[in-house]
């Protein structure tokens, strides 16, 4: 199984919200597969978004079209299904997240241009999160993979006050310096 | 004991006065027994009679004697008692006296000692504590003003910790939506530049 299969399903960076919703519809269709009777293809249309179900579509098209699944061969086309469908469950269960912290709630669409930059900023396929956190004022807390970018202007404040304060109240060799 | 002495002395010699008596009685029956010559014969008689009368009458005498001896002796012993007794009364009356004023003496003596001895602590403990309130009022004072300074840096500290919050409320309120937007894409901006190394 090819990575780059999953991620043209999944995309590259999914918002956590839409990987749960995925995760869920992929669980269901597997359930489907496996104790309902009928067509394959028909029971993953059913569980799957249009979207998704496209994508899957055309990753089995290009099999046949490279001959790994005969035109007719209705038992291999329900084989390469659920072979992908746990492929994208293991592949989205495991994605790492990215945090970003705002200020204020996000709009959706803004969440989906994030994702874009994101995804262009050339980072691992990841899942994205967004928090609230009206103590940072404004900018943005990153977290990724244990590290943290704070970017906020809470911090930024912080350290200004700091530096003021270490320069006009607190006196020569005083014991209780500001905080970092 | 004199006295008892004295009355059987006198008893005894009652006796002996009796045993007299009889000794002459009985020698004048032994004549009687030989018959003397006539012309003697009234005259014994007459004088045995004379006799016995004679210790009837001393026997008596010395009875009485000793009645009023055994009496007066009874009397002196009752008195010799009484002194005894009044003289014994009065010595331990006199002792319990002496005791008393001698227990009254040193009660005195070590109360006076005592009292001059709770004197001497009094002070010693006045000055003692006198000693401890200065010190302890030192180290009061010095424990205030640390207390004091404690205090005074930890308020600075809170100042300046809660001015970002409070400058952080007034200023996001003022930022636009869309300020916030470009703010947060700038941070993404800075993070893919350094590789998501972040």
């Amino acid at each position: 199984m090819q990575s780059s299969d999953i991620t043209h399903i999944a995309g590259r960076v999914i918002i956590v919200e839409d990987a749960n919703d995925l995760l869920r519809q992929v669980q269901d269709a597997l359930h489907h597969l496996h104790s309902a009777a009928g067509e394959a293809a028909d029971i993953a249309a059913a569980a799957l978004d249009e979207e998704y179900w496209e994508r899957l579509q055309d990753i089995i098209a290009k099999r046949r079209q490279s001959g790994q699944i005969p035109p007719d061969g209705q038992a291999d086309t329900a084989s390469v299904l659920r072979e992908l469908l746990h492929a994208l469950q293991l592949h989205l269960m495991n994605l790492p997240i990215l945090t970003v912290t705002m200020a204020v709630p996000p709009r959706h669409d803004f969440v989906r241009i994030l994702a874009e930059q994101i995804d262009a900023g050339g980072i691992a396929p990841c899942k994205l999160a967004i928090t609230v956190d009206c103590t940072i004022v404004a900018g943005a807390v990153i977290a990724w993979q244990g590290r943290v970018l704070d970017l906020s202007l809470r911090q930024k404040l912080e350290a200004q006050v700091a530096k003021e304060y270490a320069r006009k109240v607190a006196p020569p060799g005083n014991a209780a310096a500001p905080k970092k | 004991m004199s006295d008892v002495l004295l009355s059987t002395f006198v008893l005894l010699l009652a006796l002996l006065a009796l045993v007299v008596s009889m000794r002459l009685l009985r020698i004048f029956l032994h004549r009687r027994a030989d018959p003397p010559s006539p012309a003697h014969k009234p005259s014994a008689a007459a004088d045995a009679v004379g006799v016995v009368a004679a210790a009837k009458v001393q026997a008596e005498k010395i009875i009485r004697g000793a009645d009023l001896i055994t009496r007066r002796t009874e009397q002196d012993l009752k008195k010799t008692l009484q002194h005894q007794a009044e003289t014994a009364a009065r010595a331990a009356e006199e002792r319990l006296q002496d005791m008393t004023n001698m227990l009254q003496k040193t009660v005195e003596q070590h109360l006076a000692s005592y009292t001059k001895q709770l004197a001497k602590h009094t002070t010693a403990m006045e000055d003692e504590l006198k000693r401890i309130s200065e010190k302890e009022r030192t180290r009061l004072r010095k424990e205030i003003s640390a207390y004091q300074q404690r205090r005074v840096s930890a308020l600075e500290q809170e100042i300046i910790d809660s001015l970002p919050g409070i400058i952080s409320r007034a200023a996001g309120r003022s930022i636009p939506l869309v300020e916030h937007e470009k703010m947060v894409s700038e941070a993404l901006k800075r993070a893919s530049e350094s590789g998501w190394n972040l």
